[in-house]
């Protein structure tokens, strides 16, 4: 059973403009070099409704831990092996979602080295839906999204201001 | 038992498995067995404690099993991993 269409690339560059027009209504075209076994596929898709993919299915699980003697938290996500710190919760967030708009930029110029790397290659869609926000304060509510204490610090700092 | 690091401690650490500072806080490199690191360091200077969950997740990024091994690598200078 084949739900999925898969062209060879010269069909594909030949009806090309027709695949981008259908990719956009939603229908994904397939295409590899059928002369060359091996050869790997690349999906051209919408580019909403690939977010909206990852946008449900990538959520991020940020876990705090509070520094035994008080001077400060650590957030982490270590689904990306990564973290930030502060002396406030809030500052830990901003520096977290800092470190992570490094890391996704880092990790996008460089995707051919990171994907060669087994513990960080799963790591590209998680990037990927931080590399669509345009600014720090949407990276912050994206890591928040589903932890009600970083919600509430982002809600407390918002009304400070 | 709980284990105490500083900025200098993790920056050593990281210095000794073959990590470089790449920007203020970031610190990356191939280590001995070809295993690409990447961790966080504050560079609040050397003698400044780190937060004990900081510890754990610097641990985590250069490849220690946990506090402990870590610890066991800075104390033991000819330590390899």
């Amino acid at each position: 059973m084949y739900l999925l269409e898969e062209k060879s690339i010269s069909i594909t560059k030949q009806d090309f403009p027709n695949i981008v027009r259908q990719a956009a209504k939603g229908h994904e075209v397939i295409t590899s070099n059928f002369k060359t076994s091996g050869s790997s596929k690349v999906s051209i898709i919408s580019t909403e409704i690939f977010e909206e993919v990852l946008d449900r299915g990538y959520k991020f699980n940020p876990i705090i831990d509070e520094d035994a003697d008080g001077n400060g938290f650590t957030i982490s996500i270590d689904e990306l092996l990564i973290h930030g710190e502060g002396s406030t919760l809030i500052d830990a967030l901003q520096d977290l979602a800092e470190n992570l708009i490094d890391y996704a930029q880092d990790y996008l110029t460089r995707v051919d080295f990171y994907r060669q790397i087994e513990n960080r290659k799963h790591h590209y869609p998680y990037l990927r839906r931080i590399a669509k926000l345009t600014d720090i304060n949407q990276v912050m509510e994206v890591i928040a999204e589903c932890h009600t204490s970083l919600q509430q610090a982002i809600s407390n700092q918002s009304l400070k201001d | 038992m709980p284990y105490q690091f500083t900025t200098g401690d993790i920056k050593s650490i990281a210095k000794r498995l073959g990590l470089q500072q790449i920007n203020v806080k970031k610190w990356n490199g191939i280590d001995a067995n070809g295993d690409f690191l990447q961790t966080y360091i504050h560079d609040h200077g050397d003698g400044v404690p780190i937060l004990s969950g900081t510890a754990k997740q610097q641990a985590k990024q250069m490849g220690f099993k946990n506090l402990e091994d870590m610890y066991d690598f800075l104390i033991n200078k000819k330590s390899k991993r």
